[in-house]
């Protein structure tokens, strides 16, 4: 079922109240900036414990010098009802919670739930930094296999340490270093070039599928060790720029280099395609990743999609939703003139959505 | 501000507790046994007068070298090496380990401004290197710090040509592989012994 109620106050523009939601789909209809997205992030804050649009918790609270809280009873595939809560208190503690009990880490949460969404921001995985782009996969990862985490949190631990020794001139130390960043870093490497390889092939073809298109985009992953396979290895190479890392005070060589690119007739996509096939590239993407992760970890997500069909034509808009992903929950947004009525099924729930609060729709809308 | 909410502002600054925990005992010393809450008062004042750290391996006594440096029925020839003086506690607690022990004072972390020059690390190697060792036992903990210091130490040692050994990480003896954390089952693979 996914969630069933939601509880939110001193969050955003939404009014202090509770929402019971209980169906499969759930229609947010509303103009612009009346709060649809908002409800998107709490969600997405409950099932992730962070937000898709803003680093900032405190930029979260309508107020910040009071408390914010989210609260949510969730049940996923007949399991028990879970309570979820999540308080951001003005002295800027974060405190997570799972059927009352406290998680010390976030990484607690993504065992629980898996929460994917459908955002405008998605399009700068394709057309983004390298490391916007590195992170739809790190992020896939993650979801997939806890462990990912872990390594990739001790890479981080490691390059900071190892950059500071770089600074320091503790020469000592660095060899050490380098081992563990070379252990550490191949894991995340590998890792990744897994994914790509798969994703690649399930990606392209949804792509294909969902524009008509002929031509093939492809994933290209260009790890900055490329060629590079064993310890041993990555530790002569990082000797043999020690100089260079040195002069910059910083790594110059790892995974945290890594590009991804995509390309088609080996030519970077981002250069000349349109917004509307960058667009359509990013929800393929995501059709991908939830299609991989379901498979991988036999649960279904809950999805929130954001004015995403908002810009496609309609043979592209039936496209997509004949592949949409199979999910347990899906919330979605809509102006209120976008022919939203016609995806409605007896499992919807529609909100009318005007200034931070929700009614089932009037006679307007219905 | 009377000596009770001194005492419970102090004992608040005190790992492990917060204000609840430290009112509840301070309350409960206010009606307790007047020998015990002596005893306590003079183990207090005691504690860093009498105790030190051992000048040989680091680890806390009020005798200098400590009891287990002067064992003579311990094995002289293998030490184990541990980042903080309650880790010597931990490990004597399993008799496992009847050998000697070096504490180190911390672990290697450039972040917090920790390097080697800053821990017990000139004073193991020369202690290694005087002789009669035959088995170093690292025993930092599973964390990059704790794995750095390792993988350092074995640097350093590497020219007294004695053995170095890393403690084994795995899963409890006793626990469920079900509910064991993936990283840790992970290490215990990769950690595996032939039978």
């Amino acid at each position: 079922m996914g969630f069933e109620r939601l509880r939110f106050f001193n969050f955003r523009n939404l009014k202090d109240r509770e929402l019971f939601l209980g169906a499969r789909q759930v229609f947010l209809v509303g103009r612009n900036g009346q709060g649809k997205t908002n409800l998107l992030e709490a969600v997405h804050l409950l099932s992730v414990g962070s937000s898709f649009r803003e680093k900032r918790d405190a930029a979260l609270s309508r107020d910040p010098s009071r408390t914010t809280g989210l609260f949510a009873s969730f049940a996923a595939g007949g399991a028990a009802v879970k309570s979820l809560s999540l308080q951001f208190s003005p002295d800027h503690r974060k405190e997570l919670r799972v059927d009352e009990k406290t998680l010390a880490d976030r990484r607690g949460l993504l065992s629980e739930m898996l929460c994917l969404c459908f955002v405008q921001q998605d399009m700068e995985f394709i057309v983004g930094s390298p490391e916007d782009r590195r992170r739809f996969f790190d992020q896939t990862l993650v979801l997939s296999d806890l462990s990912f985490l872990d390594a990739l949190r001790t890479y981080r631990q490691v390059l900071k340490s190892r950059n500071l020794c770089l600074r320091e001139n503790r020469d000592d130390v660095l060899e050490v270093y380098d081992g563990q960043l070379a252990a550490q870093g191949l894991i995340l490497q590998n890792r990744r070039a897994e994914l790509v390889r798969e994703f690649d092939a399930l990606f392209g073809a949804l792509l294909a599928e969902i524009s008509g298109a002929e031509q093939e985009v492809r994933i290209r992953y260009r790890p900055s060790w490329e060629g590079l396979c064993t310890t041993d290895e990555v530790m002569g190479h990082l000797a043999l720029r020690r100089e260079r890392d040195r002069l910059m005070g910083a790594t110059t060589s790892g995974p945290h280099r890594d590009l991804c690119s995509y390309e088609r007739e080996g030519r970077e996509y981002s250069h000349f395609a349109s917004t509307g096939q960058l667009r359509l590239c990013a929800l393929a993407l995501r059709v991908a990743q939830a299609r991989y992760l379901s498979e991988r970890t036999s649960r279904k997500p809950v999805l929130l999609v954001d004015d995403v069909l908002l810009e496609l034509d309609p043979g592209k808009k039936s496209a997509f939703l004949a592949r949409f992903p199979s999910y347990e929950q899906a919330f979605f947004t809509f102006l209120p003139d976008e022919g939203w009525r016609s995806y409605r099924t007896p499992d919807t729930l529609v909100l009318e959505v005007e200034a931070g609060d929700f009614r089932e729709p009037g006679e307007l809308l219905r | 501000m009377n000596a009770l909410e001194r005492l419970v502002g102090n004992l608040a600054r005190l790992p492990g507790l917060g204000k609840k925990s430290a009112s509840r005992i301070a309350y409960y010393l206010l009606r307790a046994d007047e020998t015990l809450v002596r005893a306590l008062a003079e183990d207090l004042g005691l504690l860093r007068q009498t105790i030190h750290a051992c000048g040989v391996c680091g680890a806390y006594t009020d005798v200098d070298p400590c009891g287990i440096c002067t064992d003579s029925h311990r094995d002289r020839s293998s030490i184990c090496v541990v980042e903080e003086a309650r880790d010597v506690l931990t490990i004597e607690s399993i008799h496992e380990h009847r050998g000697l022990y070096h504490v180190l004072m911390g672990a290697i972390s450039p972040i917090d401004g920790v390097g080697p020059d800053n821990l017990r690390i000139a004073s193991l190697v020369e202690r290694v290197s005087k002789g009669g060792i035959r088995e170093v036992i690292l025993a930092t903990n599973p964390t990059v710090e704790g794995e750095t210091t390792a993988l350092y130490l074995v640097k350093a040692l590497r020219d007294s040509g004695v053995p170095v050994s890393r403690i084994a990480f795995g899963l409890p003896v006793g626990g469920d592989l079900e509910f064991a954390d993936k990283q840790t089952l992970a290490r215990s693979f990769r950690g595996r012994n032939a039978f």
